[in-house]
């Protein structure tokens, strides 16, 4: 499926409380769940959902983090993850511990969805939603599991539904609607834009800048000193100023061998599915204030699969548009 | 025809199907037990403590100079350490447990028909023994408050609620008094075994049944004013020098953290249920885990020559036919309910 | 086989990385005769041709994913893949190296493979089928030819791939219907130790390279310095393979284990910008010094007191910044849920006045009724049905709003002001049920 999602309804599910969620979503980054951990729940959920007799199709998925405590050790500097198991084998000595970073999570999921039923049922919708808001938290989110909130009767963990029919308008602003309810929080984004542009600036100081070097140019923080700043006085500067909370993240997978015929890899996961060897593909994202996405098709990730191409991966259309009267959450 | 040749599938796991929270830590005091609201947070807080030289010293160091010199300059240490306010005697732990359905149907299982010969064996438990058995016992160490650990020791009054949440809110409620029950024997008293029965049906329910069951799970340990207690501590591999020596885990950050054990902790006390190991009768229950190994210990109980690990009494009843004793037909179950990888990829 | 001078060079320097070998192992020790003769120029290469198998050449290494994990590590290096626009190991260019995965005993013959002679591996002759090589290996060629052959071994792929239980597996949606099987492929992504030792060079050289450290210790010193340098803030150093990062692979052994992930952590909310809302008689006060709040009341009054022309563009611009500020009130609102407790405003330190209360702390409605406040809590959930309190709060920002503008040098504004900037107040984002503004008027 390459095209964009076709929906009528959000269904969120706000403040969920993850815990234990798996904090390394690559072989590359940590920090948050990948955009194709939360596409995986999302075909999950549907199936789940279809099995209990739901009419609900799943077309994409918008998450916005609210807060998370990654379980990684104080230090300023370069940081490890802080393990929990500490196992023993069957001749009672200690096991080799194999690191797993772990992290908490409070995040709302927006699941544009569609379904029939509910045009000639609309009285179905509550307790439909009901019924996806329970399976969901009988699942895992990136390994973590959704832990009861202390406090489940609040408003702010209901889960609702948003009808996204009528004219471009009432859709934006029953959008903005929820968009403030999902505040304080930010919401990942694609800034796929940024590689480029970062790899022009820097081939135009030295040509054999690759786009490797682009991407880690923007993973980090660029010092320099500018004799030029603080009215002449000279002063250390930094390129994150105006560039927004900006980070690197998985967003799908690249082939790395043919597709394999099912059946045919040994220790396959089952015998029916080809079978594929891939390995990450990196690009860049940005987190951002929800009230600040004008559409829900700029919230949303959903999936881009060509197989053929040996691409399988995960698509935002949001578009960076400068707001001069807001400034950015900047990374420093 | 299909038994004959029938062999492990080499990619076979479960997920967990008791999946508890942290456990948070609250102070207060025994007779506010009702009022939620009057609750604290318990905090960590770093203490520096002098360390005595006491390990064996190094040739080198041995000089008695030098070990004058080591002795004045006493090893001192950050540690983390939690406790009640001098106002409060009481401890409060917190946790919710999700109790998920589907026992015996692997998450990942690559063998159709060792999955069939699986599915089918465990119903066929199931249906001789409900569950019962393992639910009685999750339902004990939820009630004697096994899942307190060290903070269990020394309590003059530990009392355990348990709720049913529903929609957030909860639907029924026991109350245990935690010390009157047998940890070794995971045994109610009388007063209490009709409690301690429905909740054991509410936990099979869950295990057996489609939707799942949430609990919420309160105990109040009367430890006295200003007493310690006692979060889980943290692995960290790799410390640096002059990094804290110990460091306890809180949820939550800032001004928000809260004194904890992780979740990982609580399920290891919630399924030690495993008495039916070679030295139980001098051990009491332990964790249930493939080779019945125990980190404090540094032992394993459940030996593969002696066939009773989980590897060898899965394979004896699915591949074989050989069906195991009936209580290790319980511990069986009980580890496809821990969760894991199981597969035997050679 | 002709022996040409290009052969004896390549002989020659065989021969002095065997005896290298030779030397660094004998070194010390009572050297029997039996120990030295392993070390014979052909008894050694018919022993590394061996050997060889025991290694394999890789790019794409499965036990970075788990320890325990036994199956395919793949060769795929950047000329095998397709150019994307991501990155990933094809964005790898002449920096690219190969990882060795097997026995660590043998990996003297992976040193072997990449012995240079006029400027590439022995391994690159051997796959273009040199001659001289040959020549230099064994006088006999069918000898020769076998070796060879062995040696280019070390780049492999299984003759039937293979994947494990502790290796990552996941189902991938290439149809569009996720509850049909057939829709999927099962793609299994493995760990890329080229990129990851590319990534890994880069980070070192920011951390500790000589350069980086004098600029960083010039910028702390706040001196100018000629050369920047680069913070990765966040980075995890992840460790495989513990204490043995050489059972993982070579490259792995070569970055001491070390596996530094980069953070794409999202933002903390600001908690030292928590509105504090007890103890003041308007949360106007609080919002004043919300952040952005005064630059937008500052830029307002700017472009007010600059007396633009009436005109559609400035109507826009006006109505930009207003409307920005407006949106402020939300984000205010949200960041008081944020960290005040449900029914905060029982509070006696509350001095909000009701409507204030209502639009902060909504939630109250849910607790149930307090038996000694029976009256109190009462009125306050019937006040939130009834609904007016957004009008009310909005006019409290059109007066807030009007007084600033007032302190800031503007002439007093009239009732057409008033009307204007409550319309821009945003007061609905409250849960669950949007309540509609009911004097609301249409712009």
């Amino acid at each position: 499926m390459t095209s964009r999602p076709s929906f009528n309804r959000l269904l969120v599910l706000p403040h969920l409380q993850v815990q234990n969620a798996n904090a390394i979503s690559s072989a590359q980054t940590h920090g948050f769940v990948a955009a194709t951990a939360l596409l995986g729940l999302m075909w999950a959920l549907e199936r789940k959902a279809r099995k209990s007799g739901l009419d609900i199709r799943f077309q994409a998925v918008g998450v916005v983090c609210h807060d998370y405590q990654e379980q990684v050790t104080d230090s300023a500097f370069v940081k490890a993850f802080r393990l929990t198991r500490n196992p023993v084998d069957k001749d009672g000595s200690t096991l080799a511990i194999v690191e797993e970073g772990r992290i908490h999570l409070d995040l709302s999921l927006v699941f544009a969805v569609r379904s029939e039923r509910w045009k000639s049922e609309p009285e179905r919708q509550a307790p439909d939603l009901a019924t996806v808001a329970n399976l969901l938290a009988g699942m895992r989110i990136a390994g973590g599991s959704v832990v009861a909130p202390q406090h489940a009767w609040r408003y702010r963990y209901q889960p609702q539904l948003v009808d996204m029919t009528g004219t471009d308008e009432d859709k934006a602003a029953k959008f903005r609607k929820l968009c403030l309810r999902l505040l304080p929080g930010f919401a990942l984004v694609a800034r796929d834009d940024l590689i480029d542009q970062r790899l022009a600036q820097l081939q135009a100081e030295q040509a054999s800048v690759t786009r490797l070097d682009a991407w880690l140019s923007l993973s980090r923080i660029n010092w320099r000193h500018d004799p030029e700043a603080a009215s002449g006085k000279g002063e250390w500067v930094h390129d994150r100023k105006s560039l927004g909370w900006v980070v690197p993240i998985p967003v799908g997978y690249g082939a790395l061998s043919e597709l394999h015929a099912a059946g045919t890899v040994a220790n396959a996961r089952d015998t029916e599915t080809p079978f594929r060897f891939v390995e990450s593909l990196y690009s860049v994202g940005q987190w951002i204030s929800p009230h600040r996405i004008k559409t829900s098709e700029q919230l949303l990730w959903y999936a881009e699969s060509r197989p053929e191409q040996g691409l399988y991966r995960c698509r935002n259309d949001y578009i960076a548009a400068p707001d001069p009267f807001e400034s950015e959450c900047d990374y420093n | 025809m299909a038994t004959e040749t029938l062999k492990t599938a080499s990619v076979l796991a479960f997920e967990r199907k008791l999946d508890p929270s942290d456990a948070l830590f609250f102070s207060g005091g025994w007779e506010a037990r009702d009022s939620a609201d009057s609750w604290q947070s318990v905090k960590l807080r770093e203490k520096s403590v002098r360390g005595t030289i006491s390990n064996r010293l190094k040739t080198k160091d041995q000089d008695p100079a030098k070990l004058d010199a080591a002795i004045e300059n006493p090893n001192l240490q950050t540690v983390d350490v939690a406790a009640l306010p001098l106002a409060a005697d009481t401890l409060k732990v917190q946790f919710t447990l999700r109790v998920l359905g589907g026992v015996g149907e692997p998450s990942a299982c690559n063998d159709s028909d060792y999955r069939k010969k699986l599915v089918a064996t465990v119903q066929a438990y199931v249906q001789k023994n409900c569950l019962a058995e393992l639910a009685k016992r999750y339902a004990a160490n939820i009630a004697n408050g096994r899942f307190l650990w060290r903070n269990r020791i020394g309590a003059e009054q530990v009392e355990v609620r348990v709720a049913h949440l529903q929609d957030g809110k909860p639907a029924t409620q026991w109350t245990f008094q935690a010390l009157e029950h047998s940890v070794r024997e995971l045994s109610a008293p009388a007063a209490e075994a009709a409690s301690a029965t429905a909740l054991a049906r509410l936990i099979e329910s869950g295990l057996s049944g489609t939707a799942h069951v949430l609990l919420q799970v309160t105990a109040f340990v009367r430890v006295g004013a200003g007493q310690e207690v006692f979060p889980s501590q943290e692995l960290i591999l790799d410390r640096g020098r002059g990094d804290k020596s110990k460091t306890l885990y809180a949820v939550g950050d800032g001004d928000k953290a809260v004194a904890a054990i992780h979740s990982q902790k609580i399920g290891n006390a919630l399924r030690s249920i495993d008495s039916w190991y070679p030295g139980a009768e001098e051990n009491g229950p332990i964790a249930v885990e493939p080779y019945g190994s125990v980190t404090t210990q540094g032992r394993a109980y459940r030996q593969p020559k002696e066939k009773r690990d989980f590897y060898s009494l899965l394979d004896a009843w699915i591949i074989k036919d050989k069906e195991p004793d009936l209580v290790d037909q319980h511990f069986v179950i009980a580890t496809l309910i821990r969760g894991g990888v199981f597969g035997d990829a050679g | 086989m002709e022996v040409t001078n290009r052969s004896l060079k390549f002989r020659s320097a065989i021969k002095a990385f065997i005896d290298a070998r030779r030397d660094d192992k004998l070194r010390g020790k009572e050297g029997g005769d039996n120990a030295a003769a392993k070390y014979e120029y052909g008894v050694w290469l018919a022993d590394a041709a061996r050997r060889v198998l025991q290694i394999q050449a890789v790019t794409h290494v499965l036990k970075a994913t788990h320890p325990d994990a036994r199956g395919s590590s793949l060769h795929a290096p950047p000329s095998a893949l397709s150019v994307r626009t991501e990155i990933g190991t094809h964005s790898l260019g002449a920096e690219f190296v190969d990882d060795i995965v097997g026995n660590a005993a043998a990996l003297d013959v992976f040193k072997f493979l990449k012995l240079e002679v006029d400027g590439r591996r022995l391994l690159d002759w051997m796959q273009d089928g040199d001659a001289d090589l040959l020549a230099a290996l064994h006088e006999d060629e069918t000898v020769a030819v076998g070796w060879v052959n062995a040696f280019k071994g070390l780049v492999r792929s299984d003759v039937q791939a293979s994947s494990h239980q502790a290796a990552k597996q996941l189902y991938w949606l290439v149809g569009d219907d996720p509850a049909d099987d057939a829709h999927y492929q099962l793609l299994q992504p493995l760990f890329s130790s080229s990129l990851a030792h590319a990534v890994h060079a880069r980070i070192q050289d920011a951390r500790f390279s000589e350069a980086s450290v004098a600029a960083r210790k010039a910028r702390r010193e706040k001196q100018p310095h000629a050369k920047g340098y680069s913070d990765y803030r966040n980075l995890v150093a992840r460790k495989l393979g513990g204490t043995k990062p050489q059972n993982i692979s070579q490259l792995n052994s070569e970055r001491g284990g070390v596996n530094y992930l980069l953070a794409s952590l999202p933002p903390k909310w600001d908690r030292d910008n928590r509105p504090a809302v007890l103890g003041v008689e308007s949360a106007m006060k609080r919002f004043a010094r919300f952040e952005g709040v005064a630059e937008l009341v500052d830029q307002l009054a700017k472009f007010l007191l600059s007396n633009p022309d009436r005109n559609a563009e400035t109507r826009d611009k006006r109505e930009a910044i207003e409307q920005a500020l407006g949106l402020q009130l939300p984000i205010f609102a949200a960041s008081v849920f944020a960290h005040m407790e449900p029914g905060w405003t029982r509070d006696e330190r509350c001095m909000l006045p009701l409507c204030e209360q209502l639009w902060l702390d909504p939630e109250r409605t849910q607790l149930a009724v307090r038996e000694d406040h029976r009256q109190d809590d009462e009125d306050f959930k019937r006040a939130y049905t009834w609904a007016d309190w957004p009008d009310e709060v909005a006019g409290r920002f059109a007066n807030w709003l009007n007084e600033q503008l007032r302190s800031k040098g503007l002439p007093a504004l009239g009732d057409a002001e008033f009307k204007h900037w409550g319309k821009q107040a945003i007061i609905e984002a409250d849960w669950p049920v949007p309540i509609q503004r009911r004097a609301e008027v249409a712009s």
